[in-house]
């Protein structure tokens, strides 16, 4: 089996991220060949049995480039927030999953390497992988952190999708909705609970177009509409 | 007539997507152009009207390498605008996210993505094959490096802790032994690999030209200081008396000339400019015949190696004069202001420059290292392809490539902007 990491216009912190893996990266060359890594190789093939593309086709020449990686891969990883929802580009860009079938997300800004190795494990051992349907709150209260929302910041865990192990609030620091709503997130009921806290609707605008732009865009119309 | 053009589609082994073409008419050189076609996603229009709480955040999104510098430029130009105090002891704190970040930028650039032109393998995966010990040890120097900069910052890649005025999160006295630690830990492998560095053979290729750094007449600031030329010294506010910036086009980066020349910012601009190596770094370079200042492209790969060397001194030396750090309620002066922010990237100056009003931010511009490098990876690409026009293109290009790396341009920087006019030119 061999894998290709791919980059369109974004960061590229999800390949940094993929380099952070540092020592595991070797072990996972044990398993997997990588045959397409451009930050790293000089010399990148195609087609490869996995293909993880981080960033958005920000214009034609990229998306021509990612139809040809589809054509060339058996499985489409969209690899980050940007990829699988648009991310902190949503507002200008489209996901990837706009231009052709995304077989996985990993979502996060950037990915959960926790979750890529769950990931990789699952295509060795020919396991399901799935989205989780659980919120970011469900990892931080396992975590006994104190809750930021009850203290009064406007945190999006709520409606987050999980896999961060809620990072943020552990930090101190609100979600900020990097990893995008999970299937059954009560989006609007979140709204409504941020401004019965005294939120304005503007704020709270504002917190919902960092990152999942598209996942929210009807809530926030309605909010605007308010 | 003989006319020969080498072109590069995708430079690899480089951060975002750039090409390169040459021409070369009758052995001399007619035309280079390092072009960058990777497209652009509007940063400063993303970030208009956002809160100014969440720039740090949105900007860091510029880079996955730089983000820690993205972040600091960003909350320094937060709080400048905003009239908010900030500690020493939270300078301190950033300063050791950003020298941690640094070396791991660093380490990643010389072992990952220079040094397999020098050793001749395509990657350093392929490189894992025949000495699977140094990739280890390069590996071993990242994951410390990131480890230091999530005791701090949260995690390594676009950390989670910054605020204005200072830090989400205590931080620990034994955090901050942790950190100080794992560099004394890493320190001999630094000495080794700036060994390693010091001793490879560089294109000898020389360019007398402008270069820019902070300087803070102390050391080698790379939190905060003046700008400084090879010829003067200005105060952050000005600098757009003095950078301007311009667009070619085949290229969809923006490009910066400072008082009408092209320039060079990064490690080999700030030893030039600051001198001022701490001792063991000093020693290194005399060992190895290494002066500064130096006109040596290639020895751009140097300078970082030595750099890491310096900076992890200097970082021992805060770590062990830090106390706790205990989050405390920040004052918000004013909710309008003008701020601007000079600190150094890994890859040289980066500048933020916000007007925020009513607590959102009403213009931004931002001007990254490699925005400020381009024009003079040009001309050096220019005087060394001159030099070396009569040999075969193999040859040729490989040299290209070689000085192109060392300046470790990052596309995904340069491309944060909003231009109008062609997208690439490839379509
Ligand atoms: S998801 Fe985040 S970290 Fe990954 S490439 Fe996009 S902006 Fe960078
Ligand atoms: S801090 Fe945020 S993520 Fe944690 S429980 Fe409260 S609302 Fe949920
Ligand atoms: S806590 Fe929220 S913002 Fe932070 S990493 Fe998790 S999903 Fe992203």
């Amino acid at each position: 089996m061999n894998i290709g990491i791919f980059s369109l216009s974004c960061c590229e912190g999800c390949s940094v991220e993929f380099l952070n893996m540092e020592e595991e990266i070797l072990d996972i060359l044990n398993h997997f060949g990588i045959e397409n890594f451009r930050l790293v190789k000089e010399v990148n093939k195609l087609p490869v049995d996995v293909a993880f593309v981080e960033g958005v086709p920000a214009n034609e020449n990229e998306v021509a480039k990612l139809l040809e990686i589809r054509r060339n891969s058996e499985i489409l990883v969209a690899l980050g927030s940007c990829s699988a929802t648009g991310g902190v580009l949503a507002p200008g860009a489209k996901p990837v999953g706009h231009y052709v079938d995304v077989d996985h997300c990993l979502y996060g800004c950037p990915f959960s390497r926790d979750e890529l190795k769950e990931f990789l494990t699952s295509i060795i051992i020919d396991k399901a992988f799935g989205k989780k349907e659980y919120s970011v709150c469900m990892e931080c209260s396992l975590l006994e952190n104190g809750c930021l929302l009850e203290e009064g910041y406007l945190c999006m865990g709520p409606i987050t999708v999980a896999g961060c192990n809620a990072l943020c609030p552990s930090n101190g620091k609100p979600c900020l909705g990097c990893r995008g709503s999970y299937e059954d997130a009560n989006l609007k009921s979140h709204a409504k609970i941020l401004l019965d806290k005294g939120f304005s609707k503007d704020e709270i605008i504002d917190a919902f177009s960092l990152f999942s732009h598209r996942d929210l865009r009807e809530v926030i119309e309605w909010l605007k509409r308010r | 007539m003989v006319e020969k053009k080498i072109e590069i589609k995708e430079i690899t082994k480089i951060e975002g997507h750039a090409n390169l073409t040459i021409e070369i008419e009758d052995d001399r050189v007619k035309r280079v152009a390092f072009g960058i076609h990777e497209g652009l996603r509007h940063f400063e229009t993303l970030i208009i009207g956002k809160r100014y709480h969440y720039l740090p955040e949105l900007t860091s999104r510029i880079c996955g390498i730089c983000n820690v510098a993205h972040q600091i430029a960003s909350i320094r130009a937060v709080e400048d605008a905003l009239g908010i105090e900030v500690s020493e002891q939270v300078k301190d704190l950033r300063k050791l996210m950003l020298i941690s970040s640094h070396i791991q930028s660093h380490i990643l650039h010389l072992y990952f993505l220079a040094l397999p032109d020098y050793i001749g393998v395509e990657s350093a995966i392929e490189l894992a094959r025949k000495d699977i010990k140094l990739v280890k040890k390069a590996f071993k120097l990242k994951e410390a490096c990131n480890y230091m900069t999530a005791l701090i910052g949260g995690r390594a890649v676009h950390p989670c802790t910054i605020l204005p005025g200072g830090f989400s999160k205590r931080i620990t006295k034994g955090m901050i032994d942790k950190y100080l630690k794992k560099m004394r830990e890493i320190y001999p492998f630094l000495l080794e690999s700036a060994e390693l560095f010091l001793s490879l053979d560089y294109p000898p290729y020389e360019r007398e030209s402008e270069y820019v750094a902070l300087r803070d007449g102390r050391g080698i600031p790379l939190y905060e200081g003046k700008i400084a030329t090879m010829h003067a010294v200005f105060d952050a506010h000005e600098y757009g008396e003095h950078i301007k910036e311009r667009a070619v086009d085949y290229s969809t980066a923006k490009r910066s000339l400072i008082d009408g020349r092209d320039f060079m910012v990064g490690a080999l601009a700030r030893i030039n400019i600051n001198g001022k190596l701490r001792e063991d770094a000093r020693e290194l370079a005399n060992r190895f015949g290494i002066r500064f200042p130096s006109n040596r492209v290639a020895w751009i790969n140097p300078a970082q190696a030595l750099e890491n060397v310096h900076y992890a001194m200097e970082a021992m030396e805060i770590a062990e004069n830090l106390k706790e750090y205990e989050p405390e309620k920040i004052e918000v002066p004013r909710t309008d202001g003008e701020g601007v922010a000079a600190i150094e990237a890994p890859r040289g100056l980066l500048i933020h420059h916000y007007v925020i009003e009513k607590g959102k931010c009403r213009y931004a511009n931002i001007i990254t290292p490699t925005a400020m490098n381009a024009e003079n990876i040009e001309r050096s690409l220019e005087g060394y392809v001159s030099k070396i026009a009569d040999e075969d293109d193999g040859f040729i290009r490989k040299e290209a490539e070689k000085v192109i790396r060392a300046y470790d341009p990052c596309v995904s920087c340069s491309v944060h902007v909003m231009r109008i006019g062609k997208m690439s030119t490839f379509l």
